[in-house]
């Protein structure tokens, strides 16, 4: 008898233990996707502002999401402009 | 005080000690008083006074107590009426996502299992909340622009569902400027009213899941008899914040509409500003008028609200 619970016990073990413990289950990746959509739907528009910071003027008023060259004169421009930037760090 | 000092130990014999216990605590109180009477109660007091008179700041006239007149005027003004209506219109709009979509994300997030994870999408979230207001609107009203604007860009450039002869004009005179305000401050709020929410679910002893667990309650039917009924204190707060809050935007309206009185943008608040800092001789008697009828408006639904989610246990 106690065998016979004892190998149903173990059977069950068997059976549930590793499904439990196996990587991604359907919910899991549903549950990161639609989390990362909405981290996506946060980070785009300041993606987006980081890149217009690196963009060529042409770029910026044909509407290019992407730069076609690295334009860093826009820094340059505001830290020369505003010699008193600095300050908001302070 | 009685129980205060019933809980620290201490049994005061006489009232002398009660009266000293009582005047120390006013004093942890005095520098936010302090503040709350500069900043706060001085300048609604000073609107109630201005706001009977027939005060123009830029004139040379002394000004002149009126009466109810600027009440009487303000009632009677169309276009305060189509402002309030306009601020509702808004209001019904933005207040559903603002509680639901922060809803639904904080209870994917308290799923998470991964710490690292968990936090990470905290923490992306949370970047909006740390940014001041203003910017936000001009950077929403760049990514609105009709010709240059990434929304259009992607929709003609990249995915052709529309040319420019066809494309939404997000902003400006168009039904979509509402919705499109409403989406920016959704946005900004995500991740400030997710945290409300995973405060709340954390406070939710585990235990009430186990137990319904036990007696074979599904996933659906544990979020509406467990997890909903003890967010309920949250969701009175942030409905009746966000109301308020919904109801008196104004800064979105103007960096996004200006001045113009067809806009849709062009609300009570926005009314209010026009002529207090802008119009004439800056009306701001009128204005002050026009600011505690709003204020009325407000306060009559926030008591409603208030008796809607009232504790009926």
């Amino acid at each position: 008898m106690s065998v016979a619970a004892e190998s149903i016990r173990s059977d069950q073990a068997v059976a549930t233990y590793p499904r439990r413990k196996q990587g991604l289950r359907l919910s899991t990746v549903a549950l990161h996707a639609v989390l990362i959509f909405f981290c996506l739907v946060i980070i785009l528009p300041l993606l987006w502002v980081v890149l217009m910071s690196v963009k060529p003027v042409t770029d910026a008023y044909s509407g290019k999401l992407l730069p076609s060259q690295l334009d860093l004169t826009h820094y340059g421009y505001a830290l020369q402009r505003l010699p008193y930037i600095w300050r908001n760090f302070g | 005080m009685a129980s205060t000092a019933i809980r620290s130990g201490v049994t005061y014999k006489s009232s002398r000690l009660y009266w000293l216990r009582d005047s120390i605590n006013w004093l942890y109180v005095l520098p936010a008083l302090f503040f709350f009477c500069l900043y706060m109660l001085y300048p609604i007091i000073e609107v109630i006074v201005i706001s009977f008179t027939d005060y123009k700041f830029l004139s040379d006239k002394p000004m002149q107590f009126v009466g109810l007149t600027n009440f009487i005027n303000a009632l009677q003004d169309p276009l305060v009426h189509l402002g309030l209506w306009r601020a509702l219109y808004f209001t019904l709009i933005f207040l559903p996502g603002v509680i639901f979509i922060p809803l639904f994300v904080a209870i994917l997030v308290d799923r998470v299992s991964n710490p690292t994870l968990a936090s990470l999408y905290r923490v992306i979230l949370l970047i909006p909340a740390v940014i001041p207001g203003p910017m936000i609107f001009v950077l929403w009203r760049w990514m609105y622009d009709f010709e240059v604007g990434p929304i259009n860009t992607v929709l003609v450039n990249y995915l052709h569902l529309f040319t420019y002869r066809n494309a939404p004009q997000w902003l400006g005179n168009s039904p979509l400027t509402i919705p499109a305000i409403a989406f920016v401050e959704w946005w900004w709020g995500l991740g400030y009213h997710t945290m409300f929410f995973l405060a709340g679910l954390a406070a939710i002893p585990r235990e009430l899941f186990e137990a319904a667990r036990v007696d074979g309650a599904n996933e659906w039917q544990m979020f509406w008899n467990v997890t909903l009924p003890r967010l309920r204190p949250i969701f009175v707060i942030l409905v009746v914040l966000r109301f308020g809050t919904a109801m008196a935007v104004i800064d979105e309206y103007i960096i996004m509409g200006g001045f113009n009185r067809a806009l849709p943008t062009y609300t009570w608040t926005v009314y209010m500003w026009h002529l207090a800092f802008n119009i004439g001789d800056w009306f701001q008697g009128y204005a002050a008028a026009i600011g505690w009828i709003g204020a009325a408006a407000m306060l009559i639904v926030v008591g409603f609200l208030f008796y809607v989610f009232r504790d009926r246990d």
